[in-house]
């Protein structure tokens, strides 16, 4: 460990000159006249291979080693290093084909497109065999994926679920969800009956979430396919003036640009807040179901309900706010009170040094009153 | 001829270059130790359930005799006001010769479910002022909306507007159904009574996902590409984590307050069209009538200027005062720019008023 501070930062120049190491190799592959290094890439992260695997344990080391305050941070920056690694894999491909016809534009172009289309999974295909988590999700790792996450933390549900329900990349019913169709048209009879219709009542609103999800993925399948169009417009329209992208950074830059483009077109749309909504009303019902069928199942064992709970927080909310306002009744009553008792006290004095005579008659009225106030209480 | 756009040695060189800045940069970031926030000295000086009121320690031996008060959102947290020492609209405001309360609202659980808009405005607001009121001799304070904060103030001062001297709004929201107000169309059709009803409090990370949602590509992709740029620079990089430690430092919202917020303003807009009461009381913009700044952003996409500026036609006073930063809503706090511009030209407005 001679010159490292502990043995992170040694693991880390040891990766470093891996990574080092392994690129030169490649470099060195793809300088003009030599032989292009056949159909591999140097980055492989759909399949592992000599660099993906490492990085992603790395990935986690080092995660590991960081303050808990910059864990999420370092996670978002290496799932962003896995997609600029996914962007250069595509640029390869990209090359790849285009080096064989570089001087045909419409062959070109079309090769562009092609690529870019396989690098944004759903890319053209907007049907009903769209997978809600291709192309714009998991490409780019954007809202919808970012959703699922949020959905899945406050459901007692697995996160998985809503894939098991559907065949990876088509909206074939799976067998889970003939299962769930097959319980659903089952009648509810016997001594269970109204479990059954509850528990039928869940599957119709799973399958509605499901549906409404996938709806709202389907739009977002648009602003991939969009993103890619105009990535693929201003790159050509970049390339015919002459200008190249001066690196990977260049290329990222661009892609930002017309994804936030597209997006804004969709956004605009009435489709989005509707199918947004949807989605979410449709989670809340599906989510207030289980509530029920939870309470029920609490008051049965005789352990405390959500509902209970929510009964016990009202009444001490009411008390608290009644509390606050007798508070606020009294300190606002206490000047006025405490400026009478003074003004009083101020009158009965003043008069006594002019007129002691005054005082003794006025004093007396004022007990007389306060005892035929008294009287009419006995 | 077509050219190729990359040359496969730029796109591997490139490629080991931002992985190399991953790697080293993890090394920052394990050094770089806890991320402060909330830099300026302070002191708690009254508490009642989950929130807090803080005074700013003086920076001048004489500060202004008006106390100014800041009303934070709900959403997020108050230290955006207070990032760091050189990005501080407290701090400078107190160079700039003010005696500053904050409150903090905390962070509502379970038990503060029912906690609605009446609690927030007419209990918790009220009782801050009247605090700052009593501990300084005075009737009335000067109050420093922002956002959200900022309706609630408007609705704080149309209904006691005897407490109040003048009114600062800062990137509020007034009119919720201009154009281009995405969060407003997205609230539309949500069954905002089925959500509360449902989650109960509602999740700051549901609110996170939404502000995410705004600027996807921006926010979830490229923002991080530009951080591993400065992940070397260690000063740079506290920065951006206290940036990030403060946008993901979101309160879950307390249920009733969040359904009447979003179904009054958002889905009914009216603060604007009438018929908002609060605890049994009419709200009307017209019954502001004290002296009123109002700072927008131009380049707003959570509070669009035009949601702003429509606070001139509705208000009561008569002595109404709009400055426009050319920023957007968070660089109203934070930027350079807003730094030089925005506290001073607040002490100055209050100053002018205080004579």
């Amino acid at each position: 460990m001679t010159g490292f501070k502990d043995s992170t930062e040694m693991w880390s120049k040891v990766w470093l000159d891996a990574q080092k190491q392994y690129m030169d190799t490649w470099m060195q592959m793809s300088q003009p006249g030599k032989s292009w290094p056949g159909a591999q890439t140097p980055f492989a992260w759909g399949g592992g291979g000599a660099w993906a695997d490492p990085m992603q344990q790395w990935t986690r080391l080092m995660t590991q080693a960081l303050p808990q305050g910059s864990q999420d941070v370092s996670t978002r920056l290496f799932d962003l290093g896995k997609n600029y690694m996914n962007m250069g894999e595509t640029f390869w491909h990209l090359l790849q084909q285009g080096k064989d016809f570089a001087g045909q534009e419409t062959d070109w172009l079309e090769v562009m497109k092609n690529a870019f289309s396989k690098a944004c999974g759903g890319f053209g295909n907007t049907g009903q065999d769209t997978d809600p988590w291709s192309g714009f999700a998991t490409f780019w790792g954007l809202p919808l994926n970012t959703w699922k996450r949020f959905a899945c933390s406050f459901s007692p549900l697995p996160g998985e679920l809503e894939k098991a329900m559907r065949p990876e990349g088509a909206a074939v019913p799976s067998d889970m969800t003939k299962a769930m169709r097959q319980m659903l048209s089952m009648p509810p009879v016997g001594y269970t009956r109204e479990w059954q219709e509850q528990a039928q009542e869940w599957a119709q609103l799973y399958l509605e979430y499901g549906k409404a999800m996938q709806e709202f993925g389907q739009l977002l399948g648009k602003v991939s396919q969009r993103a890619a169009e105009l990535f693929g417009q201003k790159l050509t329209g970049q390339l015919k003036e002459g200008k190249t992208l001066e690196g990977l950074r260049d290329a990222y830059n661009l892609w930002i640009d017309c994804g936030e483009e597209a997006y804004a077109e969709v956004l605009a749309t009435p489709d989005f807040p509707h199918l947004q909504a949807q989605m979410v009303n449709a989670l809340m019902r599906l989510k207030r179901h289980e509530q029920a069928m939870m309470d029920e199942v609490m008051t049965a064992m005789n352990m405390p309900t959500r509902r209970e709970l929510d009964t016990t927080h009202q009444r001490v909310h009411g008390l608290q706010r009644q509390l606050g306002e007798l508070q606020d009744a009294m300190e606002n009553s206490l000047p006025a009170g405490q400026e009478a008792q003074d003004a009083l006290r101020a009158a009965a004095r003043a008069p006594a040094k002019k007129k002691p005579a005054a005082k003794k008659t006025a004093a007396k009225p004022a007990r007389s009153q306060a005892k035929r106030r008294v009287q009419p209480k006995k | 001829m077509m050219q190729l756009p990359l040359q496969p040695d730029q796109i591997l060189k490139d490629a080991l270059d931002f992985n190399q800045k991953i790697s080293r940069g993890m090394l920052t970031l394990r050094d770089v130790g806890d991320v402060e926030v909330g830099v300026t000295p302070k002191e708690a000086v009254y508490r009642e359930d989950k929130l807090v009121l803080y005074r700013y320690k003086p920076t001048v031996d004489k500060p202004a005799k008006t106390p100014l008060l800041i009303v934070y959102a709900l959403v997020n947290r108050p230290y955006m006001t207070d990032l760091q020492e050189d990005r501080s609209i407290v701090r400078n405001l107190l160079d700039h010769g003010e005696d500053v309360y904050l409150i903090d609202w905390g962070y509502p659980d379970g038990a503060d479910r029912f906690v609605d808009l009446n609690d927030y405005i007419n209990r918790y607001i009220h009782h801050c002022v009247q605090h700052i009121c009593k501990a300084h001799g005075l009737r009335r304070i000067n109050l420093l909306g922002i956002c959200q904060g900022g309706t609630f103030s408007l609705c704080y001062t149309a209904l006691h507007t005897e407490r109040v001297a003048n009114l600062v709004t800062m990137v509020t929201p007034v009119d919720f159904h201009t154009s281009r107000n995405v969060l407003s169309d997205w609230a539309r059709e949500l069954d905002v009574d089925l959500l509360v009803d449902t989650v109960g409090n509602v999740p700051g990370e549901l609110l996170n996902w939404s502000f995410l949602s705004l600027k996807p590509f921006r926010l979830t992709g490229q923002k991080y590409a530009d951080m591993a740029d400065i992940l070397d620079d260690p000063k740079k990089l506290k920065n951006f984590l206290r940036m990030e430690k403060w946008i993901f430092d979101s309160p879950d919202q307390a249920g009733e307050a969040f359904r009447e917020f979003i179904k009054y303003f958002y889905q009914q807009n009216r603060l604007v069209t009438g018929g908002l009461e609060i605890g049994g009381r009419e709200v009307s913009l017209k019954q502001v009538t004290v002296p009123v700044l109002n700072v927008y952003a131009t380049e707003d996409h959570l509070v669009p200027p035009e949601s702003s500026i429509a606070l001139e036609q509705h208000v009561g006073t008569k002595d109404y005062t709009a400055i426009a930063f050319p920023g957007g809503h968070i660089g109203i706090y934070v930027s350079g720019r807003s730094q030089k511009e925005v506290p001073p030209a607040i002490a100055k407005w209050l100053q002018e008023r205080s004579r």
